[in-house]
């Protein structure tokens, strides 16, 4: 399974990179003619209501889908790491007042404020990536912050502090290379979910505009289409469901190797 | 009262309690001793058919002429609070925390259909009174967590006898207790024992337990049975080089059993590795050569039964001591 | 307690005023000309100038912000463009649809993950153990979006079972109003065929949101489950005499119950967020479709509207959660004290 998935992410990441090597046909050209085709030889994944091939579209869909979750989480660590950090070797009070912030993060219904946010700045992907990384960082700087503290207790760094290795050394070759075992984890399984974010705001018409090929726009466009053209919402979909799936396995083979890798 | 004849609970292919046979009489004191992981409380449990899951019985226990291996869970269920009470150790785990004292006691009246409701309320704060909880109608209204270690223990002990059984397994009453409320527990037990003629099995490893208020005492080692028999033989003239080590710790202390293992080196063999012949020989200071290669049986020994190749013979315990 | 009920509720304050002034702040101080930005984008210079002074938006910004605090207070959201009326009466019109939704999808997700936990801690690792973790994360693994619409395709396209979207089915006379709910008004008029054919439409929109929460919902409820079965306190109901039944229900879940609600708070937090793309794909005549509907028109107060009564409803239920805490479990009494 976690082969499968490397290969499935290595398959994604070719997708993304070069999907004029690998789409068929041009994603946005318009074929009347040929408009919702069933899955054939001819188009893999069928067609939409503008005769485009929908196995295209979601090839080039993958730059923008994934791009952007990859961006949202990877941008989210940055700060997260930096904020968990500070909290987590900082003074009690500053501690107090950064993770009050957080805990506040964790009092509304997280999605609803990233909509309200990305609806603000304006539709396009970039609102939703601005929307999104606004309310993804607590969650790995509460993770950070937890994970530095528990580390600050171990023997190997008690033992250095005892040596006199100076602060700065401490956290950056003492602590933080732990942590980040955890971040990674982390930020794996998170892009996963980012996905399913990213694509749920493009699904309202917050984030990409027609005729960009995005996942969540896909299924928004197939709604008056589906009932008679069920490969329009299957395909978009399961790309996504593959999409998470693999990188909760990955996420998970990971975590188990942090277990087996670190001594306590 | 009830007769156990070669009682083995295997886990698989352990035997955590390998061939245990020993009686108890009606309105008998009994006391069960050994370290922890020397099957004791899988015993205990196993009279009502309690052990763990992943165990399984086999051997013969007859309480009151019926067999309980081979009685229906059902059945048993009936037997369980009505016929033979248990309480066990450390009362703050194994008591409910989110049932009032009251109620846990009153559960057992009403699962078994011996008065519902306000009635089993009623009877529950007098069963707190009769274990000299001062209050008693205050305490049933707690939660366990808000009433005193003791306080909870002599709550344990009213919920067994809530049904007025004819025996009472105890297991590690008195674990987690100091010293005086130690003692006014197991006076608790003297008494209720005087005045109901209760049939009492104390489980325990605590060898300040044994002298005043046992009858006979049976010696656990490692799953078999090292020593039964009354408890002045026992303590003065132990048979086996076990119940010698033991006692020489209980009379240096009231101290539990670490002392134990200062006065016998080594520790209690683990299930996965159990040494051929006797049990104990490895750390036996008298052990010889037939010790090492096969198990002995128990045989009486100077007024009691002991499982021991070389018993000490005109060992007192006064010696000991001086 | 009532001190920490209290610090509780001011907390709730707290974070309504920050997501209040975030919103404030992204809808007057990012766009480079708000007036412009609510005018839309076909306005003429006339409709901009306009809508400036009538939103006073010539005055400085903080005068701005306080006179939207203030109205925040007296329950004014602002006047929504597309619909000409004050927020505050649309989301009075539209609010029972939703909350309907949510806690009609609250009810039936706390019940079924309970049921299939139950059912999976009796004997873990089991076959049903497994067939029940399977069947649930394939749900969790379905955006909540596409899995309405593949039930939309399922039993409306494909069996024709189920309506596709709304609330009441347009032929059917809807019940006078009494509580907002139709479930509810429909059976207090004596309907029970309309109360069905709003049960009916209810049963998608709810189904694809309970089906992408249960995953999480069962595994911590078995595991609780699991855990708690192993505590010495149920040896001690044996060792009474008591059944298994009694066990479970006596003694098992109502220690389970307290790590349950801990999870159950997280979920909700999805819960709202799922309901308001599940409106979307159902049609239903909730806030949250409202909310969509307006911002396809850059009607934006209505949104914030949205965040607002949807972080209102999340900390009530939080505070709700923490009350039953002490309620369930008799040792936090002493630890809050």
């Amino acid at each position: 399974m976690v082969v499968l998935s490397w290969l499935f992410v290595l398959m994604l990441v070719c997708f993304a990179v070069a999907p004029s090597l690998i789409a068929p046909r041009n994603p946005v050209a318009l074929d009347i003619l040929h408009r919702l085709q069933p899955p054939s030889f001819a188009h893999l994944f069928g067609t939409d209501e503008g005769g485009r091939d929908v196995f295209s579209r979601v090839v080039y869909g993958t730059r923008y889908s994934l791009g952007i979750s990859a961006a949202i989480v990877l941008s989210a660590a940055v700060f997260g790491v930096v904020y968990g950090a500070l909290s987590g070797v900082g003074p009690r009070w500053l501690d107090e007042i950064l993770m009050r912030i957080v805990d506040i993060f964790f009092g509304f219904p997280a999605l609803v404020l990233a909509l309200a946010v990305a609806a603000a700045l304006g539709r396009g992907l970039t609102s939703v990536a601005v929307a999104l990384s606004l309310i993804w960082w607590p969650g790995i700087a509460r993770l950070v912050r937890g994970e530095v503290q528990r580390i600050r207790e171990r023997p190997h760094v008690e033992a250095a502090r005892a040596i006199g290795v100076s602060p700065t050394s401490l956290i950056w070759r003492h602590i933080l290379p732990f942590v980040m075992q955890e971040v990674n984890v982390r930020v794996t399984t998170d892009i996963g979910y980012a996905l399913v974010a990213v694509t749920a705001l493009s699904f309202l018409g917050l984030g990409a505009q027609s005729p960009t090929p995005e996942w969540g726009l896909l299924i928004r466009d197939s709604q008056d289409y589906f009932g008679s053209a069920w490969w329009y919402l299957v395909f978009p979909g399961v790309m996504i469901m593959a999409t998470t799936a693999a990188c909760s396995i990955i996420g998970d083979s990971l975590a188990s190797h942090r277990e087996s890798g670190v001594a306590p | 009262m009830l007769q156990i004849r070669d009682l083995s609970v295997s886990f698989g292919r352990r035997r955590a309690v390998d061939g245990v046979s020993f009686d108890v009489e009606e309105g008998e004191f009994f006391l069960v001793i050994g370290e922890s992981g020397s099957g004791k409380s899988l015993t205990g449990g196993a009279i009502l058919g309690l052990n763990p899951s992943g165990s399984t019985r086999t051997g013969s226990i007859r309480f009151k002429g019926r067999e309980m291996l081979e009685l229906p869970e059902r059945e048993l269920r009936h037997l369980r609070g009505d016929q033979i009470g248990i309480v066990y150790q450390n009362p703050l785990s194994a008591m409910n925390p989110v049932i009032r004292v009251g109620d846990q006691i009153a559960e057992s009246i009403i699962v078994h259909g011996k008065g519902s409701g306000r009635a089993a309320a009623t009877r529950a704060i007098e069963l707190l009174e009769r274990v000299h909880i001062p209050d008693p109608a205050r305490v049933a209204q707690a939660f366990p967590h808000e009433i005193s270690g003791g306080m909870r223990q002599r709550a344990m002990i009213a919920m067994a006898l809530a049904c007025g059984p004819s025996l009472l397994i105890a297991d590690e009453p008195t674990t987690a207790l100091d010293v005086t409320i130690k003692a006014q527990i197991l006076e608790l037990f003297a008494e209720l024992r005087r005045e109901r003629s209760l049939t009492i099995i104390l489980i325990t490893h605590d060898m300040g337990v044994v002298t005043q208020l046992a009858d006979r005492v049976l010696v656990m080692y490692a799953g078999k049975v090292a020593e039964v028999g009354p408890v002045e033989t026992i303590m003065n003239q132990p048979a086996h080089p076990y119940t010698k080590a033991l006692m020489l710790s209980g009379a240096m202390s009231d101290a539990p059993f670490k002392s134990v293992l200062q006065v016998i080196p080594g520790s209690a063999p683990t299930l996965d590795a159990r040494p051929l012949g006797c049990r104990f020989n490895p750390r036996c200071a008298y052990a010889q050569d037939d010790c090492r290669a096969t198990m002995p049986s128990l045989r009486p020994i100077a007024g009691s039964l002991a499982a021991c190749h070389h018993p000490l013979v005109g060992f007192r315990h006064s010696e000991l001591v001086a | 307690m009532t001190v920490f009920l209290l610090r509780r509720v001011g907390w709730a304050i707290l974070v309504l005023f920050v997501v209040a002034t975030l919103t404030f702040v992204l809808s007057h101080v990012v766009p480079a000309d708000p007036a412009a930005f609510l005018a839309g984008q076909n306005a003429t210079a006339d409709t901009v100038a306009r809508i400036r002074a009538e939103y006073g938006l010539d005055q400085p910004l903080l005068i701005q912000y306080l006179s939207y605090l203030r109205g925040l207070l007296h329950g004014d959201f602002g006047i929504s463009l597309r619909t000409g009326r004050p927020v505050s009466e649309d989301l009075a019109s539209f609010l029972p649809a939703t909350l309907e939704l949510l806690f009609f999808s609250f009810a039936i997700y706390v019940a079924t993950s309970l049921f299939l936990a139950i059912i999976a801690a009796k004997r873990p690792g089991g076959r049903l153990d497994s067939g029940i973790r399977l069947f649930t994360m394939l749900g969790s693994g379905m955006p909540v979006f596409w899995l309405g619409m593949a039930l939309q395709f399922l039993f409306f396209y494909k069996l024709g079972l189920l309506p596709l979207g709304g609330r009441f089915p347009l032929r059917a006379i809807a019940p006078p109003t009494v509580t907002g709910f139709l479930l509810v008004d429909t059976l207090l008029a004596g309907q029970p065929g309309a109360f069905l054919s709003a049960l009916s439409c209810l049963i998608l929109p709810s189904a694809a949101i309970v089906l992408n929460l249960l995953a999480v919902g069962t595994r911590m409820s078995r595991a609780a489950l699991i855990s708690e079965s192993g505590k010495q306190y149920v040896r001690t109901a044996r060792g009474k005499g008591v059944g298994p039944r009694r066990i479970l229900y006596r003694h098992v879940l109502r220690n389970a119950m307290t790590p349950i609600l801990a999870s159950t708070s997280i979920q909700f937090g999805y819960m709202i967020s799922w309901v308001i793309l599940v409106e979307v794909i159902f049609d239903w005549p909730g806030i949250g479709l409202y909310a969509y509907q307006s911002f396809q028109v850059f009607d934006y107060a209505p949104v914030v509207a949205l965040a607002l009564v949807s972080t209102a409803v999340f900390s009530i239920i939080n505070v709700l959660l923490d009350i039953l805490y002490p309620i369930i479990d008799p040792r936090m009494r002493s630890l809050r004290a």
